[in-house]
């Protein structure tokens, strides 16, 4: 009889521990939305009116947006204890887009089908947060791989950078007045080998921290600044190329402060 | 009588198993073949590009020994690129592709620049979806094409690119008058020939310092093959900034600026049809080629100011040398000597029909 008593108790704990060990702990999704901005002015889909020379019709001259994508990864959110807790990419969608690592965001207004999202679609651990944080590019772990075996959102050749054996990690193709920026993001100065280890003297993953963020924010992408004196800035990953000097500057690479990114509510 | 039934029952085996392994040598062998000519049907195939409007064997042709006559190459949207096109042929014995990058080691990977580069843009082939339209409104049944070299009809950018190599790796010249004379055949080449040749070798022109092995694109020093001993400043140009800038060569991959203005070794075979010459296409003519090495250097080359002679990056092994009117004549001749004919009129490799 004791024996038996004893043998029910043992049962129910390990059942008991079977089900705290296999239920997850409690997640929460946040949906972090990305947004176009040219002098604080939201570009969207009201901006795709532009007539036969291009030019956009509406009252306040705003750029010509041909091309706008980032390799987004390492998300994370500040909990109020102030530590940095690392956010999951919610379950591949339909378009695929991401993986639970990294997002393709493609944020090119008047785009019939555009080849990434508009958001990044979170998971994190229960809890309160503020303060967001992520990493601009690909990770070095998967960046030179071989690209014909990549799985989404790594398959695009279009952000492929085949001459360096990489990733664009954020492309920018944009038109305003008489001016063009065409920017190329992505580790150069590369050597190794194709299908060995391929190493970077710069590696170019700019981290943008939003220290302000609050759940429900957006986060918005001021595009004004890219275009300065240069008439055509150009930085296609080259070291001659003009207008690598503000793309750095302002995407937050060689010690500066990043000035690309902020929050909207 | 159980011995010689054993007997028999293991020769049936082993011949069953010959067979067997006979036939999937066969089968294998077919698979080659047939991705050979999926691959030359690719080459040819200008809906690999936007609009229909470029094939590789565009920029390719075979008369010019898979290069293109022009001085740069012409893209899609009919604008020229900073770089002359690359003559193609014994692709195995090349370390690395294009004219400066080291990190291209991989024939099959290359050609997805041409298809897909932006800097410059050359076919702008588009998505893959785009490809997959483009080669199924063909009139050529690339549905068995795929199967044949395959096994499926799934047409991607791996089968792509593989089919392209097998191709480019049948773009073989080691058949020219120089070859014959070197098997053996003395009255292969001409006594002025000859001449040429001598000069070639010697250390006096030094010529063989950088064009060395079969193909003649190899470093000397280099015992291992190092891709990185095959660049060199060869002092084309020295301008205030030191090398034009819309150019750079090995210095824009590797960011070293010891590596400002050099360009890989490129093999002398069929330079007679080839021409123009560098990787900027700045030169028309061979004896123009040659009239550089002696300098040591050119200046104002391409309308550029400045004496590449002069460059702190040009290789020590370019110094000039005196060289009289006759032994130009005689080195010009020589390297007129390393043409394939076949290579340049083999049916095998032109475009199917
Ligand atoms: C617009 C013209 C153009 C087209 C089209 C083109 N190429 Fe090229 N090709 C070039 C130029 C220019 C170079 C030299 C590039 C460089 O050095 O950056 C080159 C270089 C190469 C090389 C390197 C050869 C060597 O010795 O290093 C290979 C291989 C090659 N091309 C294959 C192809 C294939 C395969 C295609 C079709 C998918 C193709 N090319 C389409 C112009 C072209
Ligand atoms: C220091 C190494 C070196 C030496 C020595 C050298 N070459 Fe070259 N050669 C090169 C390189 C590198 C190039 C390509 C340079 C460029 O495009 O900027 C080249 C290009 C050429 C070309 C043009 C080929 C083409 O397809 O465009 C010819 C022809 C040539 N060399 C012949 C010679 C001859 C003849 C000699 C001896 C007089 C010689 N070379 C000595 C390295 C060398």
């Amino acid at each position: 009889m004791e024996w038996k008593q004893a043998m029910k108790r043992i049962g129910i704990f390990i059942g008991l521990l079977l089900l705290l060990g296999c239920s997850e702990a409690p997640e929460q999704r946040l949906e972090v939305p990305f947004s176009l901005h040219f002098q604080g002015e939201l570009i969207d889909a009201n901006n795709c009116q532009v007539d036969s020379q291009g030019l956009d019709l509406n009252a306040t001259p705003k750029p010509v947006v041909n091309a706008v994508t980032l390799y987004v990864h390492n998300v994370e959110l500040q909990n109020h204890q102030g530590q940095w807790v690392r956010a999951r990419l919610q379950g591949a969608t339909e378009q695929a887009w991401h993986d639970e690592q990294i997002a393709l965001l493609d944020l090119t207004p008047c785009q019939a089908e555009p080849v990434g999202g508009q958001a990044l679609p979170l998971v994190l651990p229960k809890g309160q947060y503020q303060g967001l944080r992520f990493t601009l590019g690909v990770p070095e772990a998967l960046n030179h791989q071989d690209p014909l075996q990549a799985k989404p959102p790594l398959d695009l050749p279009a952000f492929q950078w085949h001459w360096t054996v990489g990733y664009k990690f954020a492309f920018f193709d944009l038109a305003w007045r008489e001016n063009s920026v065409k920017y190329h993001l992505g580790s150069s100065g590369c050597t190794g080998n194709i299908g060995e280890t391929i190493s970077c003297q710069y590696k170019n993953r700019p981290q943008v921290s939003l220290t302000h963020f609050q759940p429900g924010d957006k986060v918005a992408l001021e595009l004004r600044q890219f275009f300065t004196e240069l008439p055509h800035a150009r930085c296609f990953g080259k070291p001659q190329d003009k207008g690598c000097e503000t793309l750095f500057n302002l995407i937050g690479l060689q010690q500066h402060e990043q000035r690309l990114f902020h929050v909207v509510d | 009588m159980w011995r010689w039934r054993n007997g028999f029952v293991a020769i049936c085996g082993i011949s069953l198993i010959l067979s067997l392994l006979a036939l999937w040598v066969g089968h294998q062998k077919q698979a080659a073949s047939a991705k050979i000519e999926l691959g030359r049907y690719l080459f040819y195939e200008t809906g690999l590009s936007e609009g229909h409007s470029l094939a590789c064997a565009n920029c390719h042709q075979q008369m010019f020994a898979f290069s293109d006559g022009r001085k740069t190459a012409i893209n899609v949207h009919g604008d020229k690129g900073r770089r002359n096109a690359s003559a193609l042929f014994n692709l195995a014995q090349n370390t690395s592709f294009t004219w400066a990058n080291p990190l291209q080691t991989d024939l099959a990977f290359q050609a997805l620049i041409p298809l897909f580069g932006d800097d410059p843009i050359e076919m702008a082939a588009g998505s893959v979806e785009q490809i997959q339209q483009r080669l199924a409104s063909s009139s050529i049944d690339y549905t068995s094409l795929f199967v044949s070299a395959f096994g499926s009809s799934e047409i991607n950018l791996a089968r792509i690119t593989d089919a392209l190599a097998a191709f480019q790796s049948q773009l073989l010249a080691y058949d020219s008058r120089y070859d014959r004379y070197q098997a053996g055949q003395h009255d292969a080449l001409t006594e002025f020939e000859k001449a040429g040749l001598a000069l070639f070798e010697s250390e006096r022109f030094g010529c063989r310092q950088c064009h060395e092995g079969s193909n003649f694109n190899q470093f000397m020093g280099s015992r291992h093959n190092q891709a990185t001993k095959n660049f060199h400043n060869t002092g084309l140009y020295y301008t205030e900034t030191g090398y034009p800038s819309s150019d750079l060569g090995l210095y824009e991959v590797t960011f070293d600026a010891a590596d400002r203005g050099k360009f890989k070794t490129p093999s002398l075979r069929n330079v007679g049809v080839s021409a123009p010459y560098m990787h900027d296409g700045s030169m028309r003519y061979l004896a123009q080629v040659v009239e550089h090495y002696a300098r040591g250097g050119s200046v104002n080359l391409n309308g550029i100011k400045g004496d590449g002679k002069l460059n702190p990056n040009k290789s020590h092994l370019i110094k000039g040398f005196d060289m009289s009117e006759q032994e130009q004549n005689q080195l010009v001749a020589f390297l007129m000597t390393l043409t394939d004919e076949t290579l340049l009129t083999d049916p095998r490799l032109a475009k199917p029909d």
